[in-house]
């Protein structure tokens, strides 16, 4: 079997069907031989299952060598040539109709019966008698039988297991098939054993009664002829006629002899040779004929004769001259009695038509016993298999129809349609249940479905004008510039950015309020998009990506083009608005950046286009520029600045430093200052005194404020977590803070989104701030320091205000300006400045905090002087927040100090 | 030489006249009986063969002519170590001499040729396996027969004519020997063509026999010789067993021999009789009915006719043989090749001699060329078969005709006597004849 499992399929197949050939001829061998040349063999199964498994063309091979060999060694007659052509034909209508083979085959055998048959006639119209007939039913009887096997091989035994055909699916037999191949063999089987049995009975019953009747024969002419003179012997001696006739008339004489033909053999012609003798007879029977001698029995002198077989010879069987022989001594002749089997051959048919009735009878009481089996058990099974099959779908489809199940007088069949029914209702129960859910969630994702679309169109759309927005405008020009990218035939035109700013919008917004600002919106978008419909769609793309900022994408369009659509959009944009019966006027500042000829990137052909625009805005508004124009003039630093400080806050470009403070008395590190940086992505780390005050000229000083705040605020909650007592976190404040917001709105927030005690948060602020909006600044200061927050006046001294002013103020501490520290104790009036302010300070409550402390001698003086803190570059510059806790780790106390 | 030849064969033939003698006259008679015995006896040597060995080398010849006498040195010579040994046989008139031939033929131990001397002895050969079919290897003797006119080799085929049993040698036909001078002086057609003419009416037959019994002259022997003469030597069934002497002619026969018998007509004396032959000498014979052979047979018993004598054909319209030789090989016979070689060879030199004298005069018949009136009759002689028991039938017939022509049957129409006669051999043959019929495949009209 290992081996077996290790050749290929066609191996296999080779070796399958050659044993399946090889047992096809051992059939034909091996056949069962009745009387009359009549076969029983199963040599045609075999080949009928080559031809369901290997198909036509194997089938017809195997057929021809099996039965060629038959033909060539064992019988030149008729039957090989019909089993031949039995395959031939069943062969060729099953490569078409491959679904029955019984009955294909059964009408082969048929046909082939018929023709035989009319053929008979053709040659002896008297002649043809039950025998053909009863031979005839035999072999279609045979036929019937091998196609079973072969069918019931075919349906049964997994031959694929060993060998597997490619493609083939082995359905399971159906119950009428099964029904169908039971019954035939429950008739057939025990018939063909029947028949081969009885036969073979029949014969030997034949045989015994032959021989009795010859040696009685024999016998009867012997005692006849006693009185027969020398010449009466002498004539039969010269084969004389008359003599010989003489002999017959005694036998005849017998009415029990006259179907015996009377041969006389010389004595010296004696069968010695078994296929050829003399044969002597008398009147016009075989003379000198070959005999193919069958022996039946230990005598030698009694045997079945046979003519040789001859070539294919229909209608004339060779048994039309068989005969039972019986060679007996007389009066030195062999005596030769044949009895030709013509005598029994009705006798032999009649057994056989006999057999052949109680077969037909069974056929019918099995048929009609099928056929009741069809009617109640087979239809009620398949109609139930119709019905049930696709029951969920048909219950689906029809749910106010109900289904039709069959019925059954049956009990165990009624029983089961009954139980499907239950099922089935069951079944209906479930599916219209799931179905009201499945609407529902039909319906459902219906709208998930609209409201995706919706949240789409919010994600990419702005909502006011329906233009995209900023986020549709760059997924779009990041994708463009990539496709351009891929097309690799970048020219100096291949897309364009066209930033618009819209000049006196704020005012129009302020004046006229934010619904006319809304309804100026909503005009200059349709405005924008009126002066590029000329354009294709593909070459275009405009969005609000900010208050009164819209952008243009312009793709594959040279620079004359894109010029005239700017000039439009401005020509356009001058012309006023009428906004409800109020006309405004505004105008629009246009910068242009080109890729890739002013940028190879995305962030840098916005940046440019603003540059641009800005530009564009600076020379007086209502114009447009391109960023190739300006790029050569160098844009002003102030304007890279603030146009940078507009993204840094977007981009995370801002941090904080801490600068320490020191304990005078303990040495300690008890808190810090908050220090602003900004890490431009250009230009390096950029210090607060650059941008500070652009910040507050823009009103970007408004939100970097808040940034700084709600940072130092979490900066010190972190630290606290990490287990480091910082006490005090110093932030700087701007008057516009408090002039434009509610810092103590702010601060509270602050406070309690970083959940930090109020008294760690030290807010400074400059002694102009009190100055210029007093009652404002110090309104918000009392309730913030009512909240805990201590508040420090920073660069104390530098200013003009008097020490009497800060009594009231709601102050807890002064810091001295670095200008009166650095050259102390050297410089004596500064010396008797920072003394008088600390002692009116402490004669007021507040505490004194040295800054610029950057030498020892500064130290020791303020020292002397009963400096409460120090703050300076002799103890650390400020430091990113990892290196000032390394420091704090390190430092945490000044010992020289102590 | 040839002429000499000729004349000896001629001579030879001369024995034949026994044949017809006894079957005419006394073939039932006990005295044959007897006599055909005692030749069987007296050539004791030649007929008990089958207690000679026979000589492996010997090619044994039974029953001969002289004349083939002088092959026996050219056909020795020719096959050095082979020896001819030609065995004379009494004619075999009772059938004895063939009965002892069949046991020998059953013993395996019959000569190799045996020289068939009557026709009707056919009939014990042809249903028995004792000769040799000749149309078989190594013979193979179809071309030969098919060159002989079927009426002279029916006899010598089976009855179903699927085996060829001998080689016959030319028959001889049977013919009107008359006196001219006779004829002319009593005012009756002298010239052969006229008076052949004028007999085919048994009237004008019997007229002459009246006429001429006026002055002691006749010209029949028996009162059963229109019988004879009309039907002789052609057998009784023909191949499909039908029985043909029941015709119409048959009947007039029958009533021709009545007038005879009643008239007294015939001479009441066999001319193979020393008293019968004087009467052909003394010129009271004036017409004899013999085989052809028959003018030498005339010669020899009244040379002083010689110059009186004409040939013409048979009365009543007749033809029939009479004299038949034939050569069979018996199929035990060991040398069957050299055997066939002789038969050939005498068969050929026998249909040569005829072809040979078919012009010549006769002298005897005064210078009649008699020869060409005897193959012209020769050619008309009808088929004819014969059965195993030929000799039974003839002795039936001849005692049924002699009842009716006599006596008993004197006040019967002939036409019923024909049919009588004809059961009668029913009755007797009908058993065996059916066996035949139902052999030959023919349809059996007989009680089996």
């Amino acid at each position: 079997m290992g081996i077996f499992n290790k050749l290929s399929n066609l191996h296999k197949s080779l070796i399958f069907m050659g044993a399946l050939t090889f047992l096809a001829l051992l059939g034909k061998i091996l056949c069962v031989n009745l009387i009359f040349d009549i076969k029983l063999t199963l040599s045609s199964a075999f080949l009928l299952i080559i031809l369901k498994i290997f198909g036509f063309k194997r089938a017809i091979i195997a057929a021809i060598i099996v039965n060629a060999l038959e033909f060539y060694f064992f019988d030149r007659g008729v039957l090989p040539i019909m089993g031949l052509l039995e395959i031939l034909t069943v062969g060729v209508f099953y490569k078409f109709k491959q679904k029955n083979l019984i009955l294909l085959d059964t009408l082969y055998w048929i046909l082939a019966c018929i023709a035989l048959a009319g053929y008979y006639m053709f040659l002896s119209p008297t002649n043809m008698g039950i025998e053909a007939l009863s031979s005839f039913f035999i072999y279609l009887i045979v036929g019937i039988f091998n196609s079973m096997l072969a069918d019931v091989f075919s349906t049964y035994v997994p031959y694929e297991r060993i060998y597997f055909v490619d493609g083939v699916f082995r359905r399971p037999p159906t119950l009428i098939q099964f029904m169908v191949h039971l019954s035939i063999a429950s008739i057939l089987g025990p018939f063909m054993i029947y028949l081969a049995v009885s036969s073979w009975n029949f014969e030997r019953n034949i045989e015994n009664d032959a021989k009795a009747k010859s040696h009685d024969a024999a016998q009867y002419i012997i005692n006849q002829t006693k009185t027969w003179t020398r010449e009466n012997i002498r004539d039969l001696k010269l084969k004389s006629v008359l003599q010989l006739g003489y002999l017959a008339e005694i036998t005849q004489n017998d009415a029990r002899n006259t179907n015996f033909k009377i041969s006389l053999a010389d004595a010296n012609s004696k069968f010695k040779d078994n296929n050829k003798v003399e044969h002597y007879v008398n009147n016009n029977y075989i003379m000198g004929e070959k005999l193919d001698r069958v022996n039946l029995s230990n005598s030698n002198e009694f045997y079945l004769w046979l003519p040789e077989k001859t070539y294919i010879n229909f209608g004339e069987s060779r048994w039309n001259n068989a005969a039972y022989f019986l060679e007996s001594d007389f009066y030195g002749f062999e005596i030769i009695l044949s009895l030709p089997i013509e005598f029994y051959r009705n006798e032999i048919f009649n057994n056989y038509m006999m057999q052949a009735k109680i077969l037909m009878l069974f056929t019918f009481l099995v048929g009609v016993f099928i056929f009741v089996i069809n009617k109640v058990v087979l239809k009620f099974v398949s109609k139930l298999l119709q019905v049930s099959t696709g029951l969920p779908e048909k219950l689906r489809n029809h749910q106010d129809q109900s289904v039709l199940w069959p019925g059954s007088n049956v009990f165990e069949l009624n029983e089961l349609a009954v139980n499907f029914i239950a099922m089935s209702e069951d079944l209906r129960g479930l599916i219209s249940e799931y179905k009201t859910m499945y609407d529902k969630l039909e319906r459902k994702t219906l709208l998930l479905v609209e409201s995706e679309q919706k949240l789409h169109e919010l994600a990419y759309y702005d909502v006011l004008t329906g233009l995209p927005n900023r986020f549709y405008f760059t997924d779009y020009l990041k994708n463009l510039l990539d496709e351009i990218m891929k097309r690799n035939n970048i020219d100096s035109s291949s897309a364009a950015v066209m930033l618009i700013d819209l000049d006196r919008f704020k005012q129009v917004n302020d004046t006229l309020g934010h619904l006319a600002g809304d309804l100026l919106l909503k005009a200059v978008s349709e405005r924008l998009n009126n002066v590029l419909l000329k354009y294709p769609r593909n070459k275009r793309f405009i969005a609000r990506i900010g208050g009164d900022e819209f952008v243009i994408i312009l793709n594959d369009l040279n620079n004359i083009e894109i010029m005239q659509i700017a000039q439009s959009i401005i020509s356009d944009l001058k012309s006023p608005v009428d906004l409800e019966g109020q006309e405004a006027y505004i105008g629009a500042s246009v910068g242009i950046s080109a890729f890739p000829d002013d940028a190879d990137n995305m962030v840098d052909i916005v940046k440019n286009a603003d540059l641009a625009m800005y530009a564009s805005k600076g020379s007086g508004g209502n114009n447009f520029k391109f960023y190739s124009s300006i790029k050569n003039l160098g844009i002003p630093n102030k304007m890279k600045l603030e146009h940078g400080l507009h993204k840094a806050l977007e981009n995370n470009e801002f941090l904080l430093y801490y600068q320490p403070k020191i304990n005078a008395k303990t040495g300690l590190v008890t808190g810090a200052e908050a220090l602003i940086r900004w890490k431009h992505p250009e230009d390096g780390m950029i210090m607060p005194d650059q941008f500070i005050s652009l910040a507050e000229e823009s009103g970007l000083i408004i939100p970097i404020g808040e940034w700084v705040l709600r940072r130092a605020c979490q900066q010190v909650r972190e630290w606290k977590k990490n287990g480091h007592s910082i006490d005090q976190i110093s932030v700087n404040c701007s008057i516009l803070q408090f002039q434009q917001v509610d810092m103590v709105d702010l601060v509270n927030k602050v406070l309690s989104e970083t959940g930090i005690t109020p008294s760690n948060l030290e807010l400074e602020i400059t002694e102009s701030m009190i100055m210029k909006d007093s009652d404002r600044v110090v309104g918000q200061l009392l309730r913030i320091r009512n909240l805990g927050v201590n508040v420090a006046i920073d660069d104390f001294g530098k200013g003009y205000s008097s020490l009497s002013a800060l009594r009231g103020l709601p102050v807890t501490s002064l810091k001295i300006d670095k200008s009166f520290v650095n050259n102390i104790p050297e410089d004596k009036h500064n010396v008797a400045v920072i003394e008088a302010i600390i002692k009116l300070a402490h004669n007021i409550g507040l505490d004194v905090v040295a800054e610029g402390v950057e030498t020892i001698e500064n130290v020791n003086a303020l020292k002397a002087l009963d400096c409460d803190e120090f703050q300076g570059y002799f103890f650390e510059r400020p430091l990113s927040q990892d290196m000032f806790i390394e420091f704090f780790k390190e430092k945490h106390k000044w010992l020289e100090l102590v | 030489m040839k002429r000499i030849i000729i004349k000896y064969v001629i001579a030879m033939l001369a024995i034949l006249p026994l044949v017809s003698c006894s079957l005419t006259g006394s073939y039932s008679d006990d005295d044959n009986n007897s006599k055909s015995e005692s030749i069987g006896d007296k050539k004791s040597e030649a007929t008990d063969i089958s207690k000679n060995k026979q000589d492996p080398n010997e090619i044994t010849i039974w029953g001969y002519q002289q004349g083939w006498e002088n092959y026996k040195a050219d056909f020795e010579k020719a096959h050095p170590g082979i020896k001819l040994k030609f065995v004379p046989v009494d004619l075999d008139l009772s059938g004895n001499i063939t009965s002892k031939l069949l046991d020998q033929m059953a013993e395996g131990a019959a000569p190799d040729i045996i020289n068939i001397q009557f026709n009707w002895l056919m009939g014990q050969y042809n249903y028995i396996d004792g000769l040799a079919d000749l149309y078989q290897p190594p013979f193979n003797a179809k071309s030969i027969i098919d060159k002989i006119p079927k009426n002279q080799s029916c006899w010598t085929t089976t009855t179903d004519g699927k085996k060829l049993l001998a080689i016959p040698l030319v028959p001889r036909a049977r013919v009107t020997y008359f006196r001219e001078d006779i004829m002319k002086k009593y005012g009756f057609p002298s010239d052969p063509v006229e008076l052949g003419e004028y007999i085919q009416k048994p009237d004008n037959w019997l007229k002459i026999a009246r006429e001429l019994k006026k002055h002691n002259i006749w010209i029949m022997q028996w009162a059963v010789d229109p019988l004879d003469i009309y039907i002789n030597n052609t057998g009784f069934y023909d191949n499909k067993m039908n029985f043909i002497r029941n015709t119409n002619r048959i009947a007039e026969m029958l009533y021709t021999i009545r007038m005879i018998n009643a008239e007294e007509l015939a001479s009441y004396v066999g001319i193979w009789e020393p008293k019968g032959q004087k009467t052909i000498k003394d010129g009271r014979m004036a017409m004899v009915y013999m085989g052809d052979y028959g003018e030498s047979n005339l010669e020899a018993w009244a040379p002083e006719t010689s110059g009186k004598w004409r040939a013409t054909r048979l009365p009543f319209g007749a033809y029939n043989p009479d004299g038949w030789n034939a050569l069979a090989i018996s199929k035990s016979s060991k040398h069957k090749e050299l055997a066939w070689e002789l038969v050939k060879k005498i068969y050929e030199d026998d249909r040569k001699l005829y072809t040979d004298i078919l012009n010549e005069k006769s002298n005897f018949l005064g210078g009649q060329k008699a020869q060409k009136l005897y193959a012209d009759l020769r050619s008309k002689i009808p088929e004819y078969y014969f059965t195993p028991f030929e000799k039974k039938m003839k002795d039936l017939w001849d005692t049924e005709v002699l009842n009716y022509s006599g006596y008993t049957y004197r006040e019967k129409d002939d036409f019923k006597a024909v049919k009588d006669i004809e059961n009668k051999f029913s009755d007797v043959f009908g058993n065996d004849l059916s066996i035949l019929s139902k052999y030959l495949g023919v349809k059996n009209r007989f009680k089996g």
